[in-house]
């Protein structure tokens, strides 16, 4: 049972599976016979884009989230020129997240709602809006 | 089905033939609300619960508006200076598995 209650535009950090290798990489030596490989934990922020009916389900396990990326300055004054339509672009304190941010909204995953660590913080009205345009011209809604 | 003549005004009055709307239970003066979609143009009273398509239709509309506003539908202006930036971010992706 999920320990956590969830809302739509919050950050958390959450422990990722992750592995030193890429997953295609694996398939291809698991092809060759060698199928030992390492699995490992990377803590990263995410946003959580899943509606609050199924957030709000104790019974139901799983979150839709877009990975976050801290940016350098510098980086998100290009990202923001280019404006490119599935990053969603945060200052440096927006959502509780202490440095500019990137979110990219068309590399959705889907994770247990038990990897999700430390609430972070919560998204500001004007970005959710945001978030819901650019998520609905990504999934081809519009 | 009833064939009407479309005639357009600044003004937000929709006239229609009085049978037609009484057929609808509409009454005269009945506040409306139009809904735009690319199939069309459909009208319901206000505060009438909306079918879900209709419903649909408006939150699309308000979301293309917002895109819109945002330059969503802009030409794609992703150069080597973009992928400079994403390419490495997108490269740790490729190692995430789904938990």
């Amino acid at each position: 049972m999920p320990t956590s209650t969830f809302l739509r535009g919050q950050l958390w950090w959450a422990a990722v599976p992750y592995l030193p290798e890429k997953p295609l990489d694996v398939l291809r030596r698991s092809k060759a016979g060698e199928l030992r490989v390492a699995l490992t934990f990377k803590h990263r922020p995410v946003l959580v884009v899943q509606s609050d009916f199924y957030n709000a389900q104790p019974r139901y396990n799983y979150l839709v989230v877009a990975p976050v990326h801290s940016l350098k300055a510098e980086d998100e004054a290009r990202l923001r020129r280019v404006n490119y339509a599935a990053d969603l672009v945060l200052e440096a304190g927006e959502g509780g997240l202490p440095q500019p941010s990137v979110i990219f909204l068309n590399q959705l995953r889907t994770l247990h709602k038990n990897v999700a660590e430390n609430f972070i913080g919560q998204l500001p009205p004007h970005r959710i809006e945001e978030m819901d345009a650019r998520l609905a011209f990504c999934l081809g809604l519009l | 089905m009833s064939a009407l003549i479309l005639r357009l005004s600044n003004e937000l009055i929709v006239s229609l033939p009085a049978d037609l709307a009484q057929r609808a239970g509409w009454q005269d003066g009945m506040p409306l609300q139009a809904v735009v979609s690319a199939q069309g143009l459909e009208l319901h009273p206000v505060g009438q619960v909306l079918p879900y398509t209709a419903d649909w239709r408006i939150r699309q509309a308000q979301l293309r508006e917002r895109a819109t506003a945002l330059g969503v539908y802009e030409p794609d202006r992703r150069d080597q200076e973009y992928w400079q930036i994403v390419s490495p971010l997108m490269e740790e992706l490729d190692h995430e598995l789904y938990a």
